[in-house]
């Protein structure tokens, strides 16, 4: 009855239900009581159509709609009356929620790394050393993970992974035609189900079962084969091992923590890597190694089990298997340890990246606030008619925040065009991801409706709170005096924008140069005009000392080397020994040959040059330390005196020191290295020193290595530009704060632009009889601006030991960095009030036309 | 006029509203309905039929006096206008008039 109540209309109500009641004891004389009841119930809900609900009325339906007709197209008015400010504000607010857009979409994307694959939680990779700090090496020997496997139950499967050759890059040949590829790898066949590969062609059971057989990805298939078929075809390795295309897997996704474009059977790895062994050789920790757990087993216990294991392989071994333990895959993406196929996240920049979204969110948020507060006391006259007229408190906070609602909705849709066509782009580009927006995803779905309402509704009802808050009398009298009310919480909320935008700007200049620091400090080798070019095959390894040769010969090219150094790194790192050694040590080792040092102008402070680089030296290895080597073995001199990083047997006299050198990236201090010029050692690049025209150079160079490797491609790269790579992420660190600078500034201009236009007209006519009175421009100015100046001296107080302490933090990841100098902050403080005078002069330049009589007429 | 056709389920409804005369409300019409015509219909489409029937003026209704049977609700009698009369006369006659054109059709 209640429910008929509730829609039925009033006039027929009493009828109805008389009729209805009358049924029922109708029924009740005819049929059970149940039945009566059941059908009572029915006959209600039959009322529930058409003909009855449309006889409701719904009260004062049409004025109301009517009124919010009113108060959409008085808003589309005065927007479009204030066409500056309206597009100020959308542009403004579409920076903000753009880049908390971006923000979500990804951190969303760095956390989904590895996440697509569906066993991605049971999955472990075999490591040891500290993972979770970033103190690992993530990769164990060839027949670690089968040993495991038998006898942790556990364990489901497991499968071990590593590259072709330790060189970066290996050749791949078909019909003639010669690749470099870079990411060819072998693995034992578990990895295709573990790691859910998904097949285009073959049975991903059987695919690998072969030793010959390779598998590769669609767009390697693409590359090599364009629309053909390409299974069954033969692809040549590294010029001297030939395997049979007989599957083709769907690309690996972007967001996994390994890449992959070939793949053949581990059990290659003996006959592909000279010195390995499937089943013996435990202390080669060479390998990457997964183990799939069954579901629901605890890391620990598992861990626990590992490390408990006793092996039988005698004595004779440099590690313990308490050593050994295991990391999540999920996890692996989030700290970087050695070994790491790509560079890991730092998960701080999650946190980082976030508060400086929400920063910008929030300075243009307060610009918007601003900004409609100085163009709403035009409307004060309106609001007052409005209340004159009756309108009551909430109806005045409806329609402005309706306004809102409108601003924020063209600001949100500008928002999705900038961030599709111009951030996203850019953002992929600069993090190597693949954001896109996806539409399906409830989350963002949440996060647009939720930025949507939260602007609309704070900002809007803090504009009505402030004009409707005017008496309706003094409003349409004209009097504007906005009176103190609110001017904290404004200077509150300017201050914090000015705090924000400073510290993004102090700190964008210090990252910049710190940067350009690193750029052109003195390394102690010369990186500029020194060109790689690498050898990615055995081919061109052998022929290495003919090619030499032949480029020697070209006029612009000053010397020529053949190395395995790549800035950033070492060969490796191996233990040593000389004589009177009394504790176990070890040293980074790079290979080189006679000429590279001299090629890349390393200093030799003991030894000769000429003895060194004297190619028809008898000797196996020549080693050369360094002096931070000579400093941990703890000699005065270190000429001739007998070391080996070969084993004990080979010790041979030392030839010479060199100079500290930074091999590695400036995060890290010169490590003990020594140089060793190995006899007849295949090396896989050429260092080439350039003192002639550089284009001119490097294109002979390239006929003379397409003379003697007619198949290859050419590959090079300068080393001065491979040392900046190592500052990756600093240099998109220090773009991402560059691009927040300029965003903050322009933002924070803006507001100012808005405050100072909304005092401007506040004071209109103090300003006019001051004028009268015969105030200078200065005063003007100093009247307009004091406020503002005394804000920013107590913002850049806070400011510094913020960006000092915040500053050092990040600089404290260097071995080499800059000092933080007072200077630059001095100045930057400097011109930021620079800033302010400026647009203030603006402002007063504009107020200097003023017309007295006009602002005094209306009082 | 398009709308002064009146539906086969209204002049049902109108029939038995100037049969029943001052006793013409819901419930009475539905078991008039069902007593006459041996035909089952629900009362809300009843209510409604009359509603849109008064819409258009062929009925008007005023409430009669409280019984004791309803718990104390007035109920609402309907009674045809003169409109209402003469639609539906006239579409008795029309019909009539139909039916007499085809006699020997009928015969057969």
């Amino acid at each position: 009855m209640k429910v008929l109540r509730s829609f039925c209309p009033e006039h027929l109500q009493e009828s109805i239900i008389g009729d209805l009641l009358e049924q029922y004891e109708l029924n009740i004389s005819r049929r059970s009581g149940a039945m009566s009841n059941w059908l009572f119930l029915y006959n209600t809900f039959r009322f529930f159509r058409l003909g009855i609900l449309s006889r409701n009325q719904f009260g004062n339906h049409s004025n109301f709609l009517a009124m919010y007709k009113n108060y959409f197209k008085t808003s589309i008015r005065s927007l479009l009356k204030n066409k500056f400010f309206f597009t100020l504000n959308v542009l403004g607010l579409s920076i903000g929620i753009a880049a908390c857009l971006l923000c979500y979409l990804h951190i969303k994307y760095e956390l989904s790394y590895d996440r697509y694959n569906p066993n991605a939680d049971d999955i472990y990779r075999v490591v040891t050393g500290d993972v979770d700090t970033g103190q690992g090496w993530v990769m164990v020997s060839a027949p670690m993970p089968p040993n495991i496997q038998s006898r942790v139950p556990e364990v489901e499967a497991f499968t071990r992974l590593t590259g072709f050759t330790r060189d970066p890059k290996v050749t791949v040949e078909y019909n003639r035609n010669i690749f470099s590829e870079g990411k060819f790898f072998m693995a034992d066949p578990e990895i295709l189900t573990m790691f859910d590969f998904q097949m285009v062609r073959g049975d991903r059971n059987t695919v690998l079962s072969d030793m010959n057989s390779v598998i590769i990805s669609q767009s390697m298939a693409e590359k090599y084969f364009g629309g053909n078929d390409p299974i069954g075809e033969q692809l040549n390795v590294d010029s001297r091992l030939d395997f049979t295309i007989t599957g083709v897997f769907e690309d690996v996704p972007h967001n996994s923590h390994f890449h992959m474009d070939f793949l053949i059977s581990f059990q290659n790895l003996e006959r592909v890597k000279s010195g390995s062994s499937l089943t013996s050789n435990w202390g080669q920790f060479n390998y990457y190694a997964y183990l799939q757990l069954a579901k629901g087993s605890d890391q620990a216990e598992v861990q626990a089990k590992i490390q408990d294991i006793s092996l039988n392989i005698g004595s004779n071994r440099n590690f313990e298997m308490s050593s050994i333990g295991i990391q999540k895959m999920t996890d692996i993406h989030f700290v970087d340890n050695r070994g790491n196929m790509k560079p890991s996240y730092n998960f701080k920049y999650i946190y980082i990246y976030t508060a400086i979204a929400v920063a910008i969110l929030f300075i243009s948020f307060i610009n918007f606030v601003n900004l409609s507060i100085a163009a709403s006391t035009k409307r004060i006259k309106e609001v007052g008619v409005r209340k004159v007229v009756g309108a009551i408190r909430s109806q005045l906070v409806t329609q402005f925040v309706t306004e809102s609602l409108l601003v924020a909705f063209f600001a949100l849709g500008a928002a999705l065009l900038l961030s599709q066509f111009l951030f996203i782009p850019a953002v992929n580009e600069l993090m190597e991801s693949q954001v896109a927006f996806d539409f399906s995803d409830p989350m963002l779905l949440t996060i647009l409706v939720g930025l949507l309402l939260l602007i609309s509704l704070s900002s809007g009802s803090y504009i009505a709170f402030f004009v409707v808050s005017f008496q309706p009398i003094a409003a349409l009298k004209g009097a504007m005096k906005a009176g103190g009310k609110g001017r904290g919480l404004k200077n509150a909320l300017l201050g914090l924008q000015f705090l924000i935008s400073t510290i993004l700007i102090v700190s964008s200049v210090f990252i910049y140069q710190q940067l350009l620091f690193m750029k052109d400090k003195d390394l102690g080798l010369d990186k500029d005009r020194v060109l790689n070019v690498a050898l990615n095959n055995a081919d061109a390894q052998s022929k290495s000392s003919l090619l030499k040769a032949e480029i020697a010969q070209i006029s612009g090219v000053r010397s020529i080397s053949a190395s395995s150094f790549l800035p950033g790194g070492a060969n490796g790192n191996h233990g040593i020994d000389y004589e009177g050694r009394t504790e176990d040590q070890s040293m980074f080792i790079i290979y080189i040959d006679e000429d590279f040092i001299e090629t890349v102008g390393l200093e030799l402070i003991e030894g000769d040059l000429e003895q060194i680089s004297d190619p028809s030296s008898e000797k196996s290895v020549r080693y050369i330390l360094n002096e931070s080597a000579l400093k941990m073995i703890g000699w005065e001199t270190a000429l001739g005196k007998s070391f080996t990083a070969f084993g004990s047997r080979n010790m041979l006299p030392v030839d010479g020191v060199v100079k500290d050198y930074n091999f590695r990236s400036l995060h890290h201090q010169v490590a003990p290295c020594v140089l060793a010029i190995v006899k007849n050692r295949k090396q896989n690049q050429l260092n080439i020193k350039i003192s002639g025209d550089l284009a001119g150079t490097l294109a002979q160079i390239e006929t003379a290595f397409y003379k003697v490797l007619p198949e290859m491609e050419f590959e090079y790269g300068f080393m001065d530009e491979q040392f900046d790579r190592l500052y990756k992420a600093e240099n998109r660190t220090s773009k991402i704060v560059g691009a927040l600078t300029v965003v903050a500034i322009v933002l924070a201009v803006l507001g100012l632009y808005a405050l100072l236009t909304y005092a401007i007209q506040e004071r209109t006519k103090e300003l006019a009889i001051r004028k009268v009175l015969g105030i200078k421009l200065q005063g003007t100015l100093f009247l307009l601006s004091n406020n503002y100046v005394r804000i920013m001296i107590v913002t850049n107080i806070m400011a510094i030991p913020i960006t000092f302490y915040m500053l050092d933090g990040w600089l404290g990841n260097f071995s080499y960095r800059i000092n933080l100098s007072p200077l630059t902050f001095a100045l930057i403080i400097v011109l930021s009030f620079g800033f302010i005078f400026a647009i203030a002069g603006l402002k007063t330049f504009q107020t200097g036309r003023i017309n007295p009589t006009e602002a005094l007429r209306n009082e | 006029m398009k709308g002064n056709y009146l539906g086969e389920f209204e002049e049902l409804v109108m029939l038995t509203c100037a049969l029943l005369k001052e006793e013409a409300y819901g419930i009475n019409i539905v078991e008039e309905i069902k007593a006459r015509m041996d035909r089952s219909v629900n009362l809300s489409a009843v209510h409604v039929t009359l509603y849109r029937l008064e819409d258009k003026g062929l009925v008007t209704s005023t409430m009669g006096g409280a019984t004791a049977q309803r718990g104390g609700r007035r109920k609402r009698i309907f009674q045809l206008t003169s409109l209402g009369y003469r639609i539906l006369r006239e579409t008795n006659e029309k019909r009539q008039s139909l039916w007499n054109l085809i006699p020997e059709l009928k015969m057969l």
